[in-house]
């Protein structure tokens, strides 16, 4: 009687079969179906957006970033007197812990003829950044003595529209470039208030952190009562964006990190979530595994059947659960994904999904033999 | 002979460990028997038709089917066997509550590798000839339980075994369905070149068979009249 009988000539009708099972197992049971479906999909959901929003967090400049320490070097054209003013100012107003920031290889000194006085800077650096374009009044030149007028300190005390730390800001005057060449991208690396003796300063530094920066000395002429409340509203400001900001320096190795690490956390939770998710299934289709041995289904079919099951169920719900969780993401935020960056997630949960469905499969094919089928065929 | 149990023992696994439940058991099936196997609970009925039907080797002896022992297939022969030879039906029926009656009775069919034109073609025939020709599109929750056993009949023929192995078929059926089961397993054995071996604790269906075989008391078969 060894006769393993006529090989199926129709192996794939047995796996269309185990398909159009499975499918009917969770389409003609509506209920459970959209439940379950619901439930998978949420969570990927909020796992994806999870792991998108994280690096964009903001953290606190860590210790290591605050005894690093660099000095900001620029001309001060003005006579000794003043550039000593202004340098105690510059000196007193970034050693502030609102002001206190580990920035590129910059420095920030004053020198006075052959004097040269180098004044300690640390900058902080927000994480989020925008790109402003501002057009200064004639008048106001970097590097030359600004004339009094209100709208460098309008971008100071501006909570809404403005130059703030780490803000990407293009200078023209008169719709001319600052440095006559090319319009320039700056960011703003430090904000020092005017008073009335001393000037502030605007420090700007181009995009890629280099020892070229620029300077733009804002205009003085504050009485004390305006220096005070200026000082409080750009020292909340300041504060509010030291809260927020990282350290330029290790931020973007943080963040890697972070992101990295993120990463894997988000992939953790996605796996772990679709392997219990999967294999609650398998055990409740137990019973329908050994009725299908039991009809005479050879153990290797049933695996192929349970890998399209679990390859199934991953397309199934990957492409919803990514649409959905890309979905919240822009609509929450206002941040755009280009279709690439959909792609690519799709891409992602695909391969997870395959992978996670295939090792299952595979480790049910291990258990199979061990079925206790007689049992699960007296079960009720 | 179509079965040949020799000095067959048999055991099932408990948390106590494995349980000897049947002990040198000799039996001869012959071809086209009508076979019922009663006894008390725990007397070792369904562990002996399991045996029989391949899912469990036995402690010693030997249980051959047609000259060949069933221990020694390999998985895939254990399901060529399974899928070509006999037929099962069990109490809760285990039909495939997704599929419809005729894709129940359709599955054997499939896995042995016929198309699907023809197992459709060989499902509808079989539902006509069990009087559910109206309910083959009808899913076993919709179905009555005696209607549901009539479909596990039907799928345990569809490949046209030898031999049907049914355990407990009528334990949850009410009297008249079990009337009604059992008239139709006396009329599929008088039609069809089948060997039925049936376990029951009910007498009244035991006395439907042919031959019985009383494991609470097991010397030798017994023919009813």
């Amino acid at each position: 009687m060894k006769d393993r009988g006529r090989r199926p000539s129709h192996v794939t009708c047995a796996l269309a079969r185990g398909w159009y099972s499975s499918w009917r197992t969770y389409v003609c049971q509506p209920l459970r179906a959209l439940r379950n479906a619901a439930i998978a999909i949420t969570v990927i959901a909020g796992i994806i957006y999870f792991a998108a929003m994280m690096p964009a967090f903001n953290w606190h400049y860590t210790a290591a970033g605050q005894r690093a320490g660099f000095g900001w070097t620029v001309e001060l054209p003005w006579p000794s007197d003043e550039s000593a003013k202004t340098v105690e100012h510059l000196r007193s107003s970034l050693a502030r812990p609102t002001l206190v920031w580990d920035g590129g290889p910059a420095i920030l000194s004053a020198s006075s003829g052959r004097a040269r006085k180098d004044v300690p800077v640390r900058f902080m650096e927000p994480a989020d950044r925008r790109a402003l374009a501002l057009t200064y009044h004639p008048g106001l030149i970097v590097k030359s003595v600004a004339t009094a007028r209100g709208l460098i300190l309008d971008t100071i005390t501006a909570d809404r529209v403005g130059a703030r730390l780490g803000d990407t800001v293009k200078l023209t005057w008169d719709g001319v470039p600052a440095d006559g060449s090319t319009t320039r991208a700056y960011r703003v690396s430090a904000l020092v208030l005017p008073t009335e003796q001393t000037f502030g300063a605007l420090v700007l530094s181009p995009e890629v952190v280099t020892r070229q920066g620029v300077a733009v000395f804002l205009p003085k002429g504050l009485s004390a009562v305006q220096a005070a409340a200026l000082t409080r509203q750009s020292s909340a400001i300041s504060k509010s964006d030291a809260e927020r900001t990282d350290l330029e320096r290790l931020n973007n190795i943080i963040a890697r990190n972070t992101r990295y690490v993120l990463t894997w956390v988000s992939l953790c939770l996605y796996v772990g979530f679709l392997y219990r998710d999967n294999a609650d299934r398998m055990r409740a289709g137990r019973k329908r595994y050994a009725v299908m041995l039991s009809l005479g289904l050879a153990p290797k079919a049933l695996s192929r059947i349970t890998l399209a099951e679990q390859l199934v169920w991953g397309l199934a719900t990957a492409g919803p659960a990514v649409l959905l969780g890309t979905w919240a993401l822009t609509s929450s935020t206002g941040m755009y994904l280009p279709t690439d960056t959909i792609f690519a997630m799709l891409g992602y949960a695909l391969v997870l999904n395959a992978i996670v469905g295939t090792a299952l499969a595979a480790r049910f094919r291990s258990t199979i033999r061990r079925l206790p089928i007689a049992r699960l065929l007296a079960e009720g | 002979m179509i079965y040949n149990l020799s000095d067959v023992t048999l055991a099932h696994s408990s948390s106590k460990g494995s349980v000897p439940v049947v002990r040198d058991l000799n039996l001869l099936i012959p071809e086209r028997d009508f076979l019922a196997i009663v006894g008390p609970s725990g007397s070792g009925k369904t562990t002996l038709l399991n045996a029989m039907a391949g899912f469990l080797k036995p402690v010693s002896g030997t249980v051959l089917y047609r000259d060949t022992d069933l221990a020694s297939l390999d998985p895939a022969e254990a399901a060529a066997y399974r899928n070509r030879e006999i037929g099962l039906v069990h109490q809760f029926f285990n039909l495939i509550d997704d599929m419809t009656a005729t894709e129940n009775v359709m599955m054997p069919l499939l896995i042995r590798g016929n198309t699907l034109r023809e197992a459709r073609r060989a499902a509808a025939e079989i539902l006509d000839q069990l009087g559910l020709g109206k309910l083959a599109r009808r899913r076993p929750p919709r179905l009555s339980g005696g209607e549901q056993q009539r479909v596990a009949i039907g799928r345990a023929l569809a490949g046209r075994p030898s031999v049907i192995l049914a355990d407990e078929p009528t334990g949850n059926l009410d009297r008249a369905t079990t009337r009604d089961f059992m008239s139709l397993l006396g009329e599929l054995h008088r039609a069809e070149p089948l060997t039925i071996v049936l376990v029951t604790h009910d007498q009244e269906v035991a006395a439907a068979a042919t031959h019985r075989l009383d494991l609470g008391e097991v010397t030798a078969c017994q023919r009813t009249a």
